[in-house]
Protein backbone atom coordinates (compact mmCIF):
# COMPACT_ATOMS: atom_id res chain seq x y z
CA UNK A 1 0.00 0.00 0.00
CA UNK A 2 1.35 3.27 -1.21
CA UNK A 3 1.52 6.03 0.97
CA UNK A 4 -1.14 8.10 -1.16
CA UNK A 5 -3.38 4.99 -0.53
CA UNK A 6 -3.08 4.83 3.24
CA UNK A 7 -4.53 8.47 3.45
CA UNK A 8 -7.91 6.80 2.45
CA UNK A 9 -7.83 4.89 6.00
CA UNK A 10 -6.47 7.15 8.68
CA UNK A 11 -6.46 5.51 12.33
CA UNK A 12 -8.93 7.30 13.78
CA UNK A 13 -6.63 7.40 17.13
CA UNK A 14 -4.09 9.23 15.05
CA UNK A 15 -6.99 11.94 14.27
CA UNK A 16 -7.63 11.82 18.15
CA UNK A 17 -4.31 12.69 18.97
CA UNK A 18 -3.79 15.33 16.33
CA UNK A 19 -6.86 16.74 17.12
CA UNK A 20 -5.98 16.79 20.87
CA UNK A 21 -2.63 18.87 19.83
CA UNK A 22 -4.50 21.40 17.80
CA UNK A 23 -6.45 22.41 20.44
CA UNK A 24 -4.17 22.25 23.24
CA UNK A 25 -0.73 23.55 21.86
CA UNK A 26 -2.40 26.84 20.59
CA UNK A 27 -3.95 27.55 23.63
CA UNK A 28 0.09 26.91 25.71
CA UNK A 29 1.23 29.38 22.63
CA UNK A 30 -1.12 31.74 20.88
CA UNK A 31 -0.41 32.57 18.02
CA UNK A 32 -2.88 35.61 17.71
CA UNK A 33 -4.48 35.96 14.70
CA UNK A 34 -6.27 39.40 13.15
CA UNK A 35 -9.72 38.77 13.24
CA UNK A 36 -13.02 40.96 11.44
CA UNK A 37 -15.92 41.49 13.25
CA UNK A 38 -19.02 40.39 11.37
CA UNK A 39 -21.06 43.45 10.22
CA UNK A 40 -24.47 41.42 9.66
CA UNK A 41 -24.26 39.28 12.99
CA UNK A 42 -22.03 40.96 15.49
CA UNK A 43 -22.15 44.65 14.54
CA UNK A 44 -26.02 45.29 15.12
CA UNK A 45 -25.92 43.68 18.62
CA UNK A 46 -22.73 46.09 19.77
CA UNK A 47 -24.23 48.93 17.99
CA UNK A 48 -28.07 48.29 20.17
CA UNK A 49 -25.94 48.41 23.35
CA UNK A 50 -23.64 51.34 22.47
CA UNK A 51 -25.90 53.67 20.95
CA UNK A 52 -29.43 52.74 20.75
CA UNK A 53 -30.41 51.71 24.55
CA UNK A 54 -32.01 54.60 26.15
CA UNK A 55 -29.87 55.48 28.96
CA UNK A 56 -30.29 53.41 32.34
CA UNK A 57 -32.26 50.93 30.58
CA UNK A 58 -33.52 47.44 31.72
CA UNK A 59 -32.71 44.19 29.47
CA UNK A 60 -33.72 40.88 30.01
CA UNK A 61 -31.32 37.86 29.47
CA UNK A 62 -31.84 34.68 29.22
CA UNK A 63 -29.41 31.70 29.88
CA UNK A 64 -30.60 28.86 27.70
CA UNK A 65 -28.05 26.82 27.99
CA UNK A 66 -26.24 24.22 29.82
CA UNK A 67 -22.87 23.40 30.40
CA UNK A 68 -22.08 21.16 27.41
CA UNK A 69 -22.40 24.53 25.12
CA UNK A 70 -21.27 27.09 28.24
CA UNK A 71 -17.91 27.20 26.27
CA UNK A 72 -19.29 29.15 23.74
CA UNK A 73 -22.27 30.75 25.05
CA UNK A 74 -20.31 31.88 28.93
CA UNK A 75 -17.95 34.18 26.93
CA UNK A 76 -20.84 35.82 25.08
CA UNK A 77 -22.92 36.50 28.18
CA UNK A 78 -19.70 37.96 29.73
CA UNK A 79 -18.84 40.30 27.07
CA UNK A 80 -22.68 41.82 26.88
CA UNK A 81 -22.95 41.94 30.43
CA UNK A 82 -19.85 43.81 30.84
CA UNK A 83 -20.18 46.09 28.03
CA UNK A 84 -24.21 46.67 29.52
CA UNK A 85 -22.50 47.70 32.64
CA UNK A 86 -20.19 49.59 31.76
CA UNK A 87 -22.76 51.79 29.69
CA UNK A 88 -24.83 52.16 33.39
CA UNK A 89 -27.77 50.07 32.09
CA UNK A 90 -29.93 47.32 34.45
CA UNK A 91 -30.22 43.45 34.29
CA UNK A 92 -32.45 40.73 35.39
CA UNK A 93 -31.40 37.54 34.30
CA UNK A 94 -33.83 34.29 34.07
CA UNK A 95 -33.48 31.15 32.34
CA UNK A 96 -35.20 28.62 30.11
CA UNK A 97 -32.73 25.83 30.94
CA UNK A 98 -32.42 24.73 34.61
CA UNK A 99 -28.21 24.39 34.48
CA UNK A 100 -28.26 27.85 32.71
CA UNK A 101 -29.67 29.76 35.61
CA UNK A 102 -26.44 28.60 38.33
CA UNK A 103 -23.66 28.96 35.41
CA UNK A 104 -25.19 32.11 34.48
CA UNK A 105 -24.88 33.53 38.22
CA UNK A 106 -21.31 32.30 37.84
CA UNK A 107 -20.68 34.17 34.77
CA UNK A 108 -22.15 37.83 35.74
CA UNK A 109 -20.89 37.39 39.19
CA UNK A 110 -17.60 37.58 37.98
CA UNK A 111 -17.82 40.37 35.82
CA UNK A 112 -19.62 42.05 38.11
CA UNK A 113 -16.70 42.03 41.25
CA UNK A 114 -14.26 43.53 38.03
CA UNK A 115 -16.92 45.97 37.27
CA UNK A 116 -18.49 47.20 40.32
CA UNK A 117 -21.57 45.87 39.49
CA UNK A 118 -23.97 45.79 42.47
CA UNK A 119 -26.58 42.87 43.07
CA UNK A 120 -30.31 43.83 43.42
CA UNK A 121 -29.20 47.16 42.33
CA UNK A 122 -27.56 46.85 39.15
CA UNK A 123 -28.78 43.05 38.27
CA UNK A 124 -31.05 40.13 39.56
CA UNK A 125 -30.38 36.77 38.89
CA UNK A 126 -34.34 35.35 38.98
CA UNK A 127 -33.35 31.81 37.98
CA UNK A 128 -35.17 28.91 36.52
CA UNK A 129 -38.69 27.85 37.40
CA UNK A 130 -40.03 24.94 36.23
CA UNK A 131 -43.53 25.13 33.85
CA UNK A 132 -41.87 25.49 30.43
CA UNK A 133 -43.65 28.56 27.75
CA UNK A 134 -46.58 28.73 29.69
CA UNK A 135 -44.17 29.77 32.62
CA UNK A 136 -42.40 32.02 30.55
CA UNK A 137 -45.85 33.85 29.15
CA UNK A 138 -47.08 34.25 32.90
CA UNK A 139 -43.56 36.70 33.29
CA UNK A 140 -45.61 38.74 30.88
CA UNK A 141 -48.29 39.47 33.08
CA UNK A 142 -46.45 39.12 36.78
CA UNK A 143 -42.73 38.88 36.93
CA UNK A 144 -42.63 38.28 40.57
CA UNK A 145 -45.69 35.93 41.11
CA UNK A 146 -44.34 33.82 38.27
CA UNK A 147 -40.39 33.47 40.01
CA UNK A 148 -42.60 33.31 43.20
CA UNK A 149 -41.07 36.37 44.89
CA UNK A 150 -38.00 35.52 45.77
CA UNK A 151 -34.16 35.13 43.44
CA UNK A 152 -32.36 32.41 42.47
CA UNK A 153 -30.82 32.03 45.90
CA UNK A 154 -34.34 31.99 47.91
CA UNK A 155 -33.84 36.26 48.33
CA UNK A 156 -36.85 38.01 48.51
CA UNK A 157 -37.44 40.39 45.31
CA UNK A 158 -38.17 42.70 47.39
CA UNK A 159 -35.20 43.20 48.86
CA UNK A 160 -33.90 44.46 45.55
CA UNK A 161 -34.13 48.31 44.57
CA UNK A 162 -34.10 47.36 40.80
CA UNK A 163 -36.94 44.79 41.36
CA UNK A 164 -39.40 47.65 42.22
CA UNK A 165 -38.68 48.68 37.92
CA UNK A 166 -39.91 44.99 36.68
CA UNK A 167 -43.24 43.87 37.84
CA UNK A 168 -44.38 41.94 34.46
CA UNK A 169 -42.26 41.74 31.21
CA UNK A 170 -43.76 44.62 29.21
CA UNK A 171 -41.96 46.97 26.47
CA UNK A 172 -42.65 50.08 29.11
CA UNK A 173 -40.58 48.31 31.27
CA UNK A 174 -37.81 45.88 29.40
CA UNK A 175 -36.02 47.67 26.94
CA UNK A 176 -35.35 44.57 24.91
CA UNK A 177 -34.01 40.80 25.43
CA UNK A 178 -30.69 38.66 24.95
CA UNK A 179 -31.26 35.32 25.04
CA UNK A 180 -27.63 32.63 25.11
CA UNK A 181 -29.26 30.04 23.00
CA UNK A 182 -27.97 26.22 22.78
CA UNK A 183 -31.27 24.72 21.91
CA UNK A 184 -35.53 24.34 22.56
CA UNK A 185 -36.91 25.66 24.43
CA UNK A 186 -34.90 28.96 23.23
CA UNK A 187 -35.49 31.33 21.17
CA UNK A 188 -38.75 30.68 19.35
CA UNK A 189 -40.28 31.26 22.94
CA UNK A 190 -39.66 35.19 21.96
CA UNK A 191 -40.20 35.36 18.48
CA UNK A 192 -43.98 33.71 18.94
CA UNK A 193 -44.70 35.36 22.12
CA UNK A 194 -42.86 38.60 22.84
CA UNK A 195 -42.55 39.91 19.15
CA UNK A 196 -42.33 43.45 20.27
CA UNK A 197 -39.04 43.43 22.04
CA UNK A 198 -35.89 43.87 20.18
CA UNK A 199 -34.28 40.32 20.77
CA UNK A 200 -30.61 39.22 20.27
CA UNK A 201 -29.39 36.27 20.50
CA UNK A 202 -26.24 34.72 21.03
CA UNK A 203 -26.05 31.42 19.76
CA UNK A 204 -23.65 28.12 19.85
CA UNK A 205 -22.29 27.93 16.36
CA UNK A 206 -23.77 24.92 15.09
CA UNK A 207 -27.47 26.58 15.47
CA UNK A 208 -26.73 29.72 12.90
CA UNK A 209 -27.78 28.40 9.48
CA UNK A 210 -30.80 26.73 11.45
CA UNK A 211 -31.72 31.04 12.89
CA UNK A 212 -30.56 32.53 10.01
CA UNK A 213 -34.20 33.09 8.42
CA UNK A 214 -35.18 34.65 11.54
CA UNK A 215 -32.17 37.31 11.32
CA UNK A 216 -33.24 37.99 7.47
CA UNK A 217 -36.94 38.69 8.99
CA UNK A 218 -35.52 40.92 11.39
CA UNK A 219 -37.55 38.84 14.61
CA UNK A 220 -33.58 38.33 15.55
CA UNK A 221 -31.61 41.97 15.26
CA UNK A 222 -27.92 40.63 16.04
CA UNK A 223 -26.56 37.28 16.56
CA UNK A 224 -23.15 35.99 18.57
CA UNK A 225 -22.29 33.32 16.24
CA UNK A 226 -20.53 30.76 18.87
CA UNK A 227 -16.96 31.30 20.16
CA UNK A 228 -16.07 33.48 17.44
CA UNK A 229 -19.27 35.69 17.79
CA UNK A 230 -17.83 36.67 21.45
CA UNK A 231 -14.32 36.74 20.44
CA UNK A 232 -15.65 39.34 18.10
CA UNK A 233 -17.52 40.98 20.84
CA UNK A 234 -14.80 41.48 23.29
CA UNK A 235 -12.75 43.32 20.39
CA UNK A 236 -15.44 45.78 19.79
CA UNK A 237 -15.50 46.72 23.69
CA UNK A 238 -11.43 46.50 23.62
CA UNK A 239 -11.43 43.26 26.37
CA UNK A 240 -9.84 40.76 24.86
CA UNK A 241 -11.19 37.45 27.02
CA UNK A 242 -11.17 33.74 27.06
CA UNK A 243 -12.83 33.48 23.45
CA UNK A 244 -10.09 35.81 22.27
CA UNK A 245 -7.82 33.74 23.22
CA UNK A 246 -9.56 30.77 22.49
CA UNK A 247 -10.31 31.73 18.90
CA UNK A 248 -6.34 30.28 17.59
CA UNK A 249 -7.50 27.04 18.70
CA UNK A 250 -10.10 26.61 16.71
CA UNK A 251 -8.41 27.99 14.05
CA UNK A 252 -5.98 24.66 14.07
CA UNK A 253 -8.65 22.61 15.29
CA UNK A 254 -10.15 23.84 11.89
CA UNK A 255 -7.45 23.92 10.25
CA UNK A 256 -6.94 20.21 10.78
CA UNK A 257 -9.98 19.00 9.50
CA UNK A 258 -10.02 20.33 6.04
CA UNK A 259 -6.16 18.96 5.76
CA UNK A 260 -7.92 15.53 7.19
CA UNK A 261 -10.72 16.06 4.73
CA UNK A 262 -7.92 16.78 1.72
CA UNK A 263 -5.95 13.72 2.49
CA UNK A 264 -8.70 11.39 3.09
CA UNK A 265 -9.77 12.94 -0.81
CA UNK A 266 -6.61 12.05 -2.12
CA UNK A 267 -6.23 8.68 -0.73
CA UNK A 268 -9.63 7.74 -2.20
CA UNK A 269 -9.05 9.08 -5.25
CA UNK A 270 -5.67 7.50 -5.69
CA UNK A 271 -7.62 4.31 -4.85
CA UNK A 272 -10.04 4.21 -7.20
CA UNK A 273 -7.51 4.92 -10.08
CA UNK A 274 -5.79 1.84 -9.15
CA UNK A 275 -8.85 -0.43 -9.06
CA UNK A 276 -10.13 1.29 -12.55
CA UNK A 277 -6.58 0.59 -14.30
CA UNK B 1 -70.66 8.04 22.95
CA UNK B 2 -67.30 5.97 23.42
CA UNK B 3 -66.35 8.06 20.34
CA UNK B 4 -68.35 10.66 20.69
CA UNK B 5 -66.90 12.13 23.86
CA UNK B 6 -63.39 11.74 23.09
CA UNK B 7 -63.63 13.42 20.14
CA UNK B 8 -65.09 16.20 21.80
CA UNK B 9 -62.40 16.76 24.24
CA UNK B 10 -60.17 16.30 21.59
CA UNK B 11 -61.36 19.02 19.72
CA UNK B 12 -62.16 21.10 22.67
CA UNK B 13 -58.18 20.80 23.78
CA UNK B 14 -56.89 21.25 20.09
CA UNK B 15 -59.22 24.75 20.04
CA UNK B 16 -57.28 25.73 23.06
CA UNK B 17 -54.46 24.97 22.32
CA UNK B 18 -54.52 26.70 19.20
CA UNK B 19 -56.16 30.04 20.43
CA UNK B 20 -52.85 29.76 22.99
CA UNK B 21 -50.27 29.33 20.34
CA UNK B 22 -52.01 32.60 18.42
CA UNK B 23 -52.15 34.68 21.55
CA UNK B 24 -49.22 36.76 22.07
CA UNK B 25 -49.74 38.76 25.15
CA UNK B 26 -50.69 37.50 28.73
CA UNK B 27 -51.58 40.74 29.61
CA UNK B 28 -54.33 40.59 26.66
CA UNK B 29 -56.14 37.77 27.48
CA UNK B 30 -56.68 37.01 31.22
CA UNK B 31 -58.21 33.83 30.95
CA UNK B 32 -55.07 32.21 29.45
CA UNK B 33 -53.33 33.70 32.16
CA UNK B 34 -55.74 31.47 34.45
CA UNK B 35 -54.88 28.45 32.08
CA UNK B 36 -51.22 28.99 31.66
CA UNK B 37 -51.20 28.61 36.09
CA UNK B 38 -52.51 25.18 35.13
CA UNK B 39 -50.85 24.20 32.83
CA UNK B 40 -47.80 25.06 35.15
CA UNK B 41 -49.06 22.78 37.71
CA UNK B 42 -49.57 20.40 35.13
CA UNK B 43 -45.51 20.04 34.01
CA UNK B 44 -44.68 19.79 37.65
CA UNK B 45 -46.87 16.85 37.90
CA UNK B 46 -45.74 15.44 34.38
CA UNK B 47 -42.25 15.90 35.81
CA UNK B 48 -43.19 13.89 38.90
CA UNK B 49 -44.57 11.13 37.10
CA UNK B 50 -41.55 11.29 34.80
CA UNK B 51 -39.20 10.53 37.80
CA UNK B 52 -41.39 7.79 39.30
CA UNK B 53 -41.02 5.84 35.33
CA UNK B 54 -37.66 6.04 35.70
CA UNK B 55 -38.02 4.81 39.00
CA UNK B 56 -39.70 1.78 38.02
CA UNK B 57 -38.00 1.19 34.69
CA UNK B 58 -34.67 1.49 36.37
CA UNK B 59 -35.87 -1.07 39.41
CA UNK B 60 -37.08 -3.79 37.17
CA UNK B 61 -33.50 -3.32 35.70
CA UNK B 62 -32.08 -4.05 39.16
CA UNK B 63 -34.14 -6.61 39.85
CA UNK B 64 -33.78 -8.31 36.94
CA UNK B 65 -30.27 -8.42 37.04
CA UNK B 66 -29.97 -7.25 33.45
CA UNK B 67 -26.56 -6.35 31.92
CA UNK B 68 -25.13 -3.01 33.44
CA UNK B 69 -27.28 -3.20 36.19
CA UNK B 70 -25.25 -1.42 38.45
CA UNK B 71 -25.98 1.80 36.08
CA UNK B 72 -29.35 1.56 37.19
CA UNK B 73 -28.68 1.62 40.98
CA UNK B 74 -26.66 5.02 40.25
CA UNK B 75 -29.25 6.25 38.36
CA UNK B 76 -32.17 5.55 41.04
CA UNK B 77 -29.83 6.93 44.29
CA UNK B 78 -28.57 10.01 42.16
CA UNK B 79 -32.00 10.80 41.30
CA UNK B 80 -33.63 10.55 44.85
CA UNK B 81 -30.66 11.55 46.58
CA UNK B 82 -30.09 15.17 45.06
CA UNK B 83 -33.52 15.95 44.73
CA UNK B 84 -34.45 14.84 48.55
CA UNK B 85 -31.13 17.20 49.37
CA UNK B 86 -32.40 20.01 47.27
CA UNK B 87 -36.11 19.43 48.49
CA UNK B 88 -35.11 18.72 52.30
CA UNK B 89 -31.60 20.10 53.10
CA UNK B 90 -32.43 23.33 54.81
CA UNK B 91 -35.51 21.77 56.77
CA UNK B 92 -39.05 20.71 55.10
CA UNK B 93 -40.14 22.57 52.18
CA UNK B 94 -38.46 25.92 53.01
CA UNK B 95 -37.35 26.22 49.26
CA UNK B 96 -34.41 26.79 50.19
CA UNK B 97 -32.20 23.87 49.87
CA UNK B 98 -30.46 24.70 46.54
CA UNK B 99 -29.05 27.92 48.72
CA UNK B 100 -26.58 24.85 50.12
CA UNK B 101 -23.06 24.52 49.95
CA UNK B 102 -23.39 20.73 48.67
CA UNK B 103 -26.05 20.90 47.17
CA UNK B 104 -24.08 23.58 44.98
CA UNK B 105 -20.82 22.03 45.34
CA UNK B 106 -22.72 18.64 43.17
CA UNK B 107 -23.94 20.97 40.60
CA UNK B 108 -21.01 22.98 39.59
CA UNK B 109 -18.05 20.61 40.71
CA UNK B 110 -19.78 17.76 39.05
CA UNK B 111 -22.35 18.01 37.25
CA UNK B 112 -21.56 21.35 34.70
CA UNK B 113 -17.80 19.53 34.40
CA UNK B 114 -19.30 16.25 33.10
CA UNK B 115 -21.72 17.99 30.73
CA UNK B 116 -18.96 19.89 29.75
CA UNK B 117 -16.70 16.92 28.97
CA UNK B 118 -18.93 14.73 26.90
CA UNK B 119 -20.02 17.73 24.74
CA UNK B 120 -16.22 18.05 24.07
CA UNK B 121 -16.09 14.89 23.06
CA UNK B 122 -17.62 16.14 19.89
CA UNK B 123 -14.87 18.09 18.64
CA UNK B 124 -12.81 14.71 17.89
CA UNK B 125 -15.87 12.82 17.13
CA UNK B 126 -16.53 15.42 14.17
CA UNK B 127 -13.27 15.43 13.09
CA UNK B 128 -12.63 11.64 12.51
CA UNK B 129 -16.91 11.82 11.14
CA UNK B 130 -16.02 14.88 9.17
CA UNK B 131 -12.86 12.65 7.43
CA UNK B 132 -14.88 9.78 6.35
CA UNK B 133 -17.52 11.00 5.68
CA UNK B 134 -16.62 14.29 3.30
CA UNK B 135 -15.58 12.32 0.68
CA UNK B 136 -16.00 13.97 -3.47
CA UNK B 137 -18.13 10.45 -4.51
CA UNK B 138 -21.17 12.58 -6.21
CA UNK B 139 -21.31 15.55 -7.57
CA UNK B 140 -23.69 16.21 -4.58
CA UNK B 141 -21.15 14.94 -2.21
CA UNK B 142 -18.61 17.24 -3.36
CA UNK B 143 -20.71 20.11 -3.60
CA UNK B 144 -21.11 20.01 -0.24
CA UNK B 145 -17.20 19.24 0.93
CA UNK B 146 -16.60 22.60 -0.67
CA UNK B 147 -19.20 24.48 1.22
CA UNK B 148 -18.53 22.75 4.52
CA UNK B 149 -14.73 24.07 3.69
CA UNK B 150 -15.64 27.96 3.09
CA UNK B 151 -18.06 27.68 5.96
CA UNK B 152 -15.38 26.10 8.47
CA UNK B 153 -12.61 28.92 7.04
CA UNK B 154 -15.05 31.68 7.42
CA UNK B 155 -15.58 31.17 11.09
CA UNK B 156 -11.88 31.23 12.00
CA UNK B 157 -9.47 33.53 11.63
CA UNK B 158 -7.33 31.35 9.78
CA UNK B 159 -9.52 31.62 7.13
CA UNK B 160 -8.94 35.01 6.77
CA UNK B 161 -5.48 35.21 7.08
CA UNK B 162 -5.44 32.94 3.53
CA UNK B 163 -8.11 34.56 1.76
CA UNK B 164 -9.42 38.15 3.26
CA UNK B 165 -12.94 37.15 1.60
CA UNK B 166 -13.98 34.02 2.71
CA UNK B 167 -16.15 35.46 5.99
CA UNK B 168 -17.97 37.33 3.24
CA UNK B 169 -18.51 34.33 1.19
CA UNK B 170 -19.51 32.45 4.14
CA UNK B 171 -21.67 35.27 5.28
CA UNK B 172 -23.04 34.84 1.60
CA UNK B 173 -23.59 30.74 1.94
CA UNK B 174 -25.47 31.50 5.07
CA UNK B 175 -27.61 34.50 4.30
CA UNK B 176 -28.99 33.60 0.77
CA UNK B 177 -28.92 29.92 -0.04
CA UNK B 178 -28.88 28.22 3.11
CA UNK B 179 -31.75 30.91 4.62
CA UNK B 180 -33.70 29.69 1.71
CA UNK B 181 -33.08 26.01 2.08
CA UNK B 182 -34.02 26.58 5.86
CA UNK B 183 -37.21 28.46 5.43
CA UNK B 184 -38.47 25.38 2.82
CA UNK B 185 -37.57 22.91 6.28
CA UNK B 186 -39.50 25.02 8.15
CA UNK B 187 -42.45 25.87 5.86
CA UNK B 188 -42.67 22.47 5.06
CA UNK B 189 -42.65 21.17 8.81
CA UNK B 190 -45.35 23.98 9.55
CA UNK B 191 -47.66 22.91 6.54
CA UNK B 192 -47.52 19.04 7.87
CA UNK B 193 -48.41 19.87 11.23
CA UNK B 194 -51.12 21.96 10.30
CA UNK B 195 -52.59 19.29 7.88
CA UNK B 196 -52.27 16.63 10.94
CA UNK B 197 -54.24 19.39 13.26
CA UNK B 198 -56.84 20.17 11.06
CA UNK B 199 -57.49 16.28 10.71
CA UNK B 200 -57.35 16.66 14.55
CA UNK B 201 -59.89 19.07 14.37
CA UNK B 202 -62.29 17.63 11.80
CA UNK B 203 -62.19 14.04 13.23
CA UNK B 204 -60.56 12.78 10.22
CA UNK B 205 -57.52 11.38 12.62
CA UNK B 206 -58.63 8.51 14.70
CA UNK B 207 -56.42 6.41 15.74
CA UNK B 208 -56.20 8.04 18.94
CA UNK B 209 -58.90 6.43 19.73
CA UNK B 210 -57.69 2.85 19.01
CA UNK B 211 -59.25 3.07 15.69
Amino acid sequence: MSIWERFDRIDARWIYLFMALALILPVLRPIGMPMSVNPQLTQPFYDWIEKELPPNSLVIMDAAYSGGSAAECDPQMAANFRHLMKKGHKVVLIAQWELGARLSKNVVDAVAREVGAVYGRDYVVAGWRAGGTPWMRSLQDDFWAGMTGVDIDGTSLGEFPLMQRLKAIKPDQVAGIIIYSAGSPGISTYTQFFPEFPLYVGNVAVQVPGNMPLLQARQVLGMLSGLRGAAEYEKLIGEPGRATKLMDAQSVAHMLIIILIVLGNIGYIVKNRQKSA
Amino acid sequence: MRREVPIFIATVVALYAFVWQVSHHAWNTGWLTQTDLWRTFMVQVAVFLGAINLTRLHANNIRRRREHWIFSVICIVVLWSYMALGMLGNGLFTSGGNNLPTYRWIHDAMLVPIDSAIFSLLAFFIASAAYRAFRVRTREATAMLVVAVIIMLSNVPVGEVIWSKFPTLGQWILKFPNAAGMRGIQIGVFLGTFAATLRLFLGLERKYLGA
